[in-house]
């Protein structure tokens, strides 16, 4: 049954993967050859793809089913052809110099576009909102990197960051100070450490420091680091754990692209 | 009236300079003259070309180089500079003398001519080298002020500009890694921190031979390259790269490799480029047949190599597992959750919304979620569910009408497919967010599956679903997207994961087996990690290169 389309994936992978080690004719050029008829075909699958569109939405307007959205996409879309048409007539092509469909594509699919994306902004803001809440061990740890990362980045971050780190420092020696005798064993004792040692760092980073006759809390010696820090973060933890997954990535895509050839994977036949 | 239209002359016309370094080329369309300005060039209105005593053709004004099409063989050009000279000269207009600029065209002069012509046995072949030590890369931290001299066993091999913080060794010998860099202002000399260059395949260079000539001659070399679409031509004019002297035969371009990696990537069989021979005194040029790409990329050999390697792995697997092996694969929640995700949708009586993402048929990533499609979509069909799936492609839409009516099929409910339910959205990527974000909002799913390949419409799309509280399952093998799917969705294929879906869920031993070939090469690179940062740690620094 599936004989057919294997073979022929069979043979045009293989061509395609001998065209990237042999770059003499006639793989280069069948391989020209194969990008241009993508071209073609992905123009005709268009047509296919406004038919699925302008239908679906026809029958929901029939449906009477979400009317103004669907009636407001027909609308939109008989309009810009309709526009853009007038525009060959008139002015020799939609985006010539002159064309008022220029006018259509700057002043409402641009900005609708910029506005999608600058929404972004916010659906980060409460993403994170949610992954940096320190609900555990690991979310803590995500919390303090990312919340050190931040720092470093943004103007006057370095300076901002020395009292907030020791906030966060007497806060946590607090929270593990006050909850350790809730355990029993070792998960005591090692929220007892982790509280002293939070607290220690705490005290480290106010500890008074005379300098030309000025006090200065000892944090003022450490905020330059927090650049640094930030750096070594991205370029070491963050950088190992991505090409770890660049690695799978590209050895999973190879073995996928043998079943693929192979016939072993066909779910994306019919 | 005496005197009106005197005219004195102020100065002599000056003497017109021929065009400079006149020399020929090889194009694929014919032969290429090209000519530096006559010092003069502010007076030249034309030049001319001739070839073998035949005028040919012109160019104008601020062009210096004319291409005769269509031949070949031996021919004989030289380019005249026709010009003329720019007199002063003041005209006495009512009573007032004027000065004023005429020109006159009076004149021309030539170039030597120069002869052009194959010459048999001029040849150039491809050097390659396999696997050996490539020189001593050395860095030092500090940014020299002054000039920097790099010293080896205490000798002066090198004198850099200031500021360089590092410099390559080719000429090394392996073992011989003595190195001091000093600042030559303030006479502080430092030991660098020195790696080790391995090449897994270098190319050394193009060997360039031909007959013993009994004069000294200029080697000079051209190129001409076509990109993908087979029409952009760039072309290099002959340079010159070496002095050849009396007797020598041969020579080796060390510095072909930039314009070799070119012609290699450029994929093109129209791609080629020549080497000349000049005679000292220019009036004589003989060029080379073209060297064009070899039949096999050698720079590719180590990927060669490796993807033979992994083949081999995965069809031992293959085979082990049609012997009747059986094989652990670990445990992947996302996958195991897809099922789970179908009968909450199912119970809750909401439909199920599929995404894609924003790749075209010819993604990988796109092709490994179809198949995670039919799955889904063949248990949705067995627990009567809906399956909503928006699409940014309408390749992919056509795919998956035709993925999702065949798992209806299998699934033994083809009456339940609806083809209206599977349609095309949009190709911009922020309208595909728009649309699909409204979408889940209005039809409040039961569950999303969003996964392929996403770029930053992931997080709206995402959030969208977390809004409305359905269960979601994301995967793509995009780093820069996995965070924001980690931080929105319940659960994520992350990297090969996804390609790894549909052997996963196939559970057919054949399948299975082939991601343990994938295992092993990563247990393998994992160690070869592990083994070189133990090296790196113990002093032992090195480049590996192909």
């Amino acid at each position: 049954m599936f004989r057919a389309p294997v073979w022929l994936v069979f043979i045009a992978g293989l061509f395609m993967a001998s065209a990237f080690f042999i770059p003499v004719d006639p793989f280069p050029m069948m391989q020209t050859w194969a990008l241009k008829w993508d071209v073609i075909v992905s123009a005709f699958a268009l047509v296919v793809g406004i038919d699925s569109l302008v239908m679906h939405h026809i029958r929901r307007v029939q449906r009477r089913q979400n009317v103004l959205y669907s009636g407001t996409l027909l609308v939109g879309f008989w309009v810009t052809i309709a526009w853009g048409a007038f525009a060959w007539w008139r002015y020799g092509g939609p985006f010539a110099t002159q064309s008022t469909f220029l006018w259509l594509f700057r002043y409402i699919v641009v900005p609708m576009d910029a506005t999608m994306f600058s929404l972004l902004a916010f659906f980060i803001a409460s993403a994170a909102y949610r992954a940096f809440r320190a609900r555990n061990f690991s979310s803590s740890l995500l919390l303090l990197s990312a919340g050190i990362v931040m720092l470093g980045r943004v103007p006057f971050g370095d300076w901002a960051a020395a009292p907030i780190f020791t906030a966060f420092a007497l806060l946590l020696a607090f929270y593990f100070l006050r909850v350790f005798r809730q355990y029993e064993g070792w998960g005591r004792g090692i929220r007892l450490v982790v509280g002293i040692a939070f607290l220690a760092v705490g005290i480290v980073l106010l500890w008074p420091v005379w300098l030309n006759g000025q006090i200065f809390p000892a944090f003022r010696f450490v905020v330059h680091h927090i650049q640094g820090l930030a750096g070594w973060i991205m370029e070491v933890p963050q950088m190992a754990a991505r090409r770890g997954i660049d690695l799978g990535i590209s050895l999973g895509s190879l073995a996928f692209a043998l079943r693929v050839l192979v016939g072993i994977e066909r779910g994306y036949m019919r | 009236m005496e005197g009106f239209f005197a005219i004195l002359i102020l100065n002599q016309a000056p003497e017109l300079v021929p065009p400079q370094n006149l020399m020929v080329g090889v194009r694929s369309d014919g032969y290429w003259i090209l000519w530096e300005p006559s010092p003069t060039d502010s007076l030249i209105t034309r030049y001319e070309v001739f070839r073998d005593g035949q005028f040919i053709g012109r160019a104008g004004i601020g062009k210096y180089e004319f291409v005769d099409k269509g031949v070949s063989g031996p021919h004989t050009y030289f380019v005249r500079a026709v010009g003329g000279s720019r007199y002063l000269k003041e005209v006495e207009i009512w009573g007032m003398r004027l000065p004023l600029l005429f020109w006159k065209e009076e004149g021309y002069a030539e170039t030597k001519p120069i002869t052009i012509a194959p010459l048999p046995g001029f040849t150039a072949s491809y050097e390659w080298q396999g696997f050996g030590f490539g020189g001593y890369r050395l860095e030092w931290g500090f940014r020299p002020q002054g000039f920097v001299e790099v010293l080896r066993k205490g000798a002066v091999i090198v004198t850099l500009p200031p500021g360089t913080q590092s410099y390559t060794d080719p000429s090394a010998t392996l073992g011989q890694a003595d190195y001091t860099v000093r600042d030559v202002n303030s006479g502080m000399e430092i030991k660098p921190n020195i790696r080790a260059r391995w090449f897994a395949v270098h190319f050394r260079g193009v060997k360039v031979s031909w007959n013993q000539v009994d004069q000294g001659f200029t080697l000079m070399r051209s190129s001409e390259t076509r990109e993908q679409d087979m029409k952009t031509v760039d072309r290099t004019p002959p340079e010159p790269i070496a002095q050849i002297k009396p007797g020598e035969s041969t020579f080796t371009d060390r510095g072909a490799s930039g314009e070799i990696a070119a012609l290699l990537r450029s994929r093109s069989p129209m791609s080629t480029y020549r080497y000349y021979l000049v005679s000292e005194d220019g009036s004589r040029v003989f060029f080379s047949e073209p060297v064009r790409p070899q039949p096999f990329n050698f720079m590719k050999l180590p990927v060669l190599i490796f993807d033979i390697l992994f083949a081999c792995v995965f069809f031992g697997f293959l085979f082990a597992a049609k012997q009747g092996k059986r094989m652990f694969i670990r445990k992947i929640a996302g996958l195991e959750e897809l099922d789970n995700a179908v009968g909450r949708s199912t119970e809750m009586g909401r439909p199920i919304v599929y995404v894609p993402g924003i790749g075209t048929i010819a993604d990988i990533e796109t092709i490994a979620s179809l198949t995670i499609l039919k799955h889904v979509a063949k248990k949705a069909a067995e627990y009567e569910t809906v399956v909503i799936m928006p699409n940014f492609d309408p390749m992919v839409t056509a795919a998956a009408k035709e993925v999702i009516k065949e798992a209806y099929t299998e699934a033994g409910r083809p009456d339940l497919y609806n083809e209206d339910n599977v349609f095309y959205v949009a190709s911009q990527q922020f309208a595909f967010a728009g649309a699909v974000s409204g979408l889940i909002v209005r039809e409040k799913p039961g569950a999303t599956f969003l996964i392929g390949y996403y770029a930053a419409e992931s997080l709206v799309i995402a959030e969208a679903g977390y809004s409305v509280g359905a269960i979601q399952v994301a995967g793509t093998a995009s780093v820069l997207q996995t965070p924001f799917f980690l931080a929105a969705c319940d659960y994520v294929l992350i990297g090969e994961e996804e390609y790894a879906a549909s052997a996963y869920l196939s559970h057919n031993a054949l399948q299975m087996a082939t991601l343990k070939a994938e295992d092993v090469f990563k247990a393998t690179f994992v160690s070869f990690i592990v083994l070189f940062s133990l090296l790196v740690s113990l002093g032992v620094s090195f480049i590996f290169l192909s």
